[in-house]
């Protein structure tokens, strides 16, 4: 005589559940990585501070200030630029072609990558001669970047002037190649990211160079919008 | 900002050999202005990147960059450049396997730079693939690639000697560089020294010992300090430096990891995907043991 005696077992009524548990577990982080990722980016900004310091003991204080989007007052070709502070939010990188508009903070640190794009503070500011580099995480600010193409017009924000770009070409490089992060002589704007990757960590950066097209300072005070 | 100033502080111990010659020659620093400044900065082969870090520091605050200032950051340079490499034991015997491994190939062109601090007579170049090379017959240390020439030097009496190439100098171990530069004599030693490219410098800068490279940083912090900043060393080993500017109220300033200038921009999930996968795989095994226990009949004892 044959009895499926195991079926009623009391360990397999125990375990299922579990083993259901962590398997669901398992398939939903997984699932969710990216998701998270961008609601953390929205909870940043919903909740960001004007001006914060850095939770942990290195001293970063992040700024956060109004940039402005509508500038109808008087422009000039030539004007003054203003620095920014390390950690200060002082630009906006928009591109319409991509739905592209995204706060560019002054300098690189993990916590303001976590709040936006940086620019590197060894390339250029925008206004001045040379090249300004931005670069975002691919999960999050920058997860679009890669859909730019070349005639695509992107535009730097700041609050004193906007800078319209082109897009020229993109490019490929190793996080040890510098070609593309290095001082140009040209007026150009690089924006690089990391290159998808399931992972998240990846050697390889894909980047936008964008020629100077329009340098527009503002001259005047009236904003509307 | 600073924190680049601060890269372009390092950088430029190996950039200013070219135009001082490290502590053999004492030199005075006459940059009263930033755009002399620059350009001396430049001429001793000062990355692009932090030269512009510099200017956008200067625009940021151009009023504490005072002549006096400026001058002391130069002076402040030389000291610690001379911290990177000086004269060494000499020492003709000694065998460096890197070079002689290489193979041998004629000096048949010749590159030096301008060596003109001794006595302001400009290393030449010349053709001499018989030149007085003490590490030549000692143990092969001069021996040339097939694709980089020897690099004739001029001493100041007008005799002429060989070094290896650049590429090859740069490809050696920072031991290695000090022990081939021992196999010349202390006058040959200095001429080389004042003809070091700058990318040699900079590979020097990049493999010095932690403890020396901490003594280059104390030498610097005397040039932030007239800034109103402190260097923070928050990590350093013999193949990585991670600095950070502060200013009096402990703001952070900047931040410089020596050679780094492209930023990770991808959060590295590996560890994340690893527990999930791992947590997944568990979690299928123990179905499978599940199914299997539930499916396979025991057999009873009227079997037996």
């Amino acid at each position: 005589m044959k009895d499926k005696k195991n079926r009623n077992h009391p360990a397999v009524h125990y375990a299922t559940p579990f083993i259901l548990l962590a398997l669901c577990t398992g398939v939903a982080a997984a699932a969710m990585i990216k998701p998270a990722d961008k609601l953390k980016v929205y909870a940043n900004i919903a909740f960001m501070d004007d001006q914060k310091l850095s939770g942990d003991d290195t001293g970063l204080v992040i700024r956060d200030n109004e940039i402005i989007e509508n500038y109808t007052g008087e422009t000039s070709e030539e004007g003054e630029v203003i620095p920014p502070q390390f950690g200060e939010l002082f630009a906006t990188v928009y591109s319409p072609a991509i739905g592209l508009d995204v706060p560019v903070y002054w300098g690189n640190s993990p916590e303001l990558f976590e709040r936006g794009a940086c620019q590197s503070s060894g390339s250029s500011l925008p206004g001045r001669d040379g090249n300004a580099v931005i670069s975002a995480h691919v999960d999050t600010f920058f997860a679009d970047l890669s859909k730019l193409k070349a005639g695509d017009t992107v535009k730097i924000r700041t609050n004193y002037g906007e800078f319209e770009y082109e897009v020229r070409t993109a490019v490929e490089f190793k996080s040890n190649n510098n070609k593309y992060v290095n001082p140009s002589e040209e007026n150009i704007l690089t924006l690089y990211t990391c290159k998808k990757d399931i992972l998240g960590s990846a050697d390889d950066r894909i980047g936008f160079v964008c020629d100077l097209k329009k340098k527009s300072f503002y001259t005047g005070n009236e904003v509307t919008g | 900002m600073r924190n680049h100033r601060f890269n372009r502080m390092i950088t430029a111990l190996a950039g200013a050999a070219l135009v001082c010659g490290l502590a053999v020659v004492p030199c005075a620093a006459q940059a009263a202005t930033p755009e002399e400044a620059e350009a001396a900065a430049r001429a001793c082969g000062i990355p692009e990147e932090d030269i512009q870090a510099a200017w956008n520091q200067f625009y940021a605050e151009p009023e504490k960059y005072t002549p006096e200032v400026i001058d002391k950051m130069i002076e402040q340079l030389y000291i610690a450049q001379g911290q990177i490499v000086t004269n060494v034991p000499y020492n003709p015997d000694a065998v460096i396997p890197a070079l002689t491994d290489a193979a041998q190939a004629p000096a048949e062109t010749v590159t030096t730079a301008a060596s003109a601090a001794q006595d302001e007579q400009p290393a030449t170049a010349s053709q001499t693939p018989d030149s007085q090379s003490p590490a030549s017959p000692s143990g092969g240390n001069n021996a040339g690639s097939t694709t980089e020439p020897d690099i004739t030097l001029m001493m100041p009496d007008g005799t002429t000697f060989t070094r290896i190439g650049k590429n090859r100098f740069i490809a050696l171990s920072y031991q290695d560089k000090l022990t081939y530069l021992g196999t010349f004599t202390s006058d040959q030693q200095s001429v080389i020294i004042e003809n070091l490219s700058p990318e040699e410098y900079r590979s020097m800068l990049k493999q010095l010992p932690s403890d020396q490279k901490l003594d280059v940083i104390d030498t610097l912090s005397g040039i932030t300090d007239d800034l109103g900043l402190t260097i923070t060393v928050d990590e350093l080993t013999d193949d990585s430096a991670k600095i950070s500017l502060r200013d009096a109220k402990g703001e952070l300033k900047g931040v410089a990891e020596a050679g780094k200038l492209v930023a990770d921009t991808g959060y590295d999930r590996r560890g994340f995907f690893a527990l999930c996968g791992a947590l997944i795989a568990a979690a299928f095994g123990g179905l499978a043991v599940l199914v299997h226990s539930c499916f396979t009949e025991e057999i009873t004892e009227d079997e037996r």
